[in-house]
């Protein structure tokens, strides 16, 4: 049972952040932005709890699985890596699919955390708005232009400060 | 469902050779549709396709040997061993070339989506060809933004912007312009990189879109994996 003021609490966006910070101190504040868009369907700059707690659970999924990848601990993995760890995540994607991706995360054939968490919010996102599409589950949806527009630019996080 | 991932989705993919479910089409027949067919030598058309719109021309008239090109001298100054421009390279070449003149440098990230805008074949680099029209659309876009910031505050207002997107003909609904706007915008006003930014991705995205919608609907019926080619990259 949550507190009224535990509720409150846990919808503000700076929770989240709060949150995202001890997870991770080092992460970048534009990759919780993004979260919130790609979450935010009611484009009210908050998550709810149960959104958080889903998301919650990618996150510590996705560094474990990072981790796994980065034996260094470097902080970054090979670009070649970084296709079998999407692949580990269960996303169903083609060679080209997997190396496009790849090649628009990584700078220098490597991908730091930041962006490979900032890529996998991405995937889940776009991989969740698909499915609600495709409602008899056959891999496959009908897309209006001006829906998709909408949807794609508002993943835009401004890099002004 | 508290699962990352979306393991199972369509058919699962085989370990070797051709996958066949939905998803997993072999690539030359259906998962990049016209993606891999000769559609870089066509230039984007302004205004001429009712749905979508325009952006701004390419310019395909002569073909001018590259060597004569008086942009191939700055194109290898810029591009590095391996004859391509990448991200931090394109980056450095429009800080230091002062194409923003008073506007903030370009952040790395629309960098990457300018690149990616253009990359056809993938191979997250820009070469000479990419480079000059990204230039002209660029080139394009800016004129566009200095003509509505008549201040020269390097910012422009929501309704301004959404008159510039008009006036590059694309046909974009009210309400989806106006919650597209409200993300670009800080504070009220819309600062050029993140223009740019919304300029570079609705070209990216219109000209996906138009590659595959062939019966003019303003709709597309995607694969999976289509749809991941073309939305992750932008």
């Amino acid at each position: 049972m949550i507190s009224p003021l535990e509720n409150e609490w846990m919808n503000s966006l700076s929770f989240l952040f709060y949150f995202i910070f001890l997870f991770n101190p080092a992460f970048n504040i534009d990759t919780c932005r993004l979260m919130i868009n790609m979450l935010d369907r009611d484009m009210s700059g908050t998550m709810g709890f149960t959104e958080f707690k889903d998301l919650w659970q990618a996150l510590n999924a996705w560094k474990n699985i990072f981790m796994s990848f980065d034996r260094d601990r470097s902080g970054t993995v090979e670009a070649q890596e970084m296709q079998q760890a999407i692949k580990s995540l269960g996303y169903n994607l083609s060679p080209n699919a997997l190396n496009m991706i790849m090649k628009r995360y990584s700078v220098n054939g490597r991908i730091p955390f930041d962006d490979f968490v900032s890529c996998c919010v991405r995937l889940r996102g776009l991989t969740d708005h698909f499915q609600r599409r495709d409602t008899s589950r056959n891999g496959t949806a009908n897309f209006h232009y001006d829906d998709v527009s909408a949807y794609i630019l508002c993943m835009h996080v401004s890099a002004i400060a | 469902m508290a699962y990352p991932g979306y393991g199972g989705y369509g058919s699962p993919m085989p370990p070797q050779g051709m996958p066949g479910g939905p998803m997993g089409r072999p690539l030359p027949n259906h998962m990049g549709g016209p993606m891999l067919g000769p559609m870089g030598g066509a230039p984007p058309q302004v205004g001429g396709y009712a749905p979508y719109g325009g952006g701004y021309p390419g310019t395909y008239g002569a073909l001018t040997p590259a060597a004569n090109d008086p942009m191939w001298g700055y194109f290898t100054a810029i591009a590095g061993q391996d004859g391509e421009v990448d991200a931090m390279e394109l980056q450095r070449c429009l800080t230091q070339s002062g194409f923003t003149g008073t506007y903030s440098p370009f952040s790395l990230e629309t960098c990457r989506i300018m690149i990616a805008m253009l990359d056809r074949d993938f191979t997250g680099k820009m070469g000479f060809s990419e480079f000059k029209e990204l230039f002209v659309a660029l080139n394009g876009w800016k004129q566009n933004f200095t003509m509505f910031d008549r201040d020269r505050s390097g910012t422009v207002e929501h309704h301004e912007l959404t008159q510039a997107i008009s006036s590059m003909g694309y046909r974009i609904s009210p309400q989806a312009l106006n919650a597209i706007i409200k993300r670009y915008n800080k504070g009220g006003r819309i600062y050029f990189d993140d223009y740019v930014a919304c300029c570079v991705k609705l070209r990216a995205l219109t000209d996906h879109f138009k590659r595959r919608d062939t019966m003019h609907q303003g709709s597309v019926h995607f694969g999976y994996d289509d749809f991941i080619l073309c939305t992750m990259a932008i």
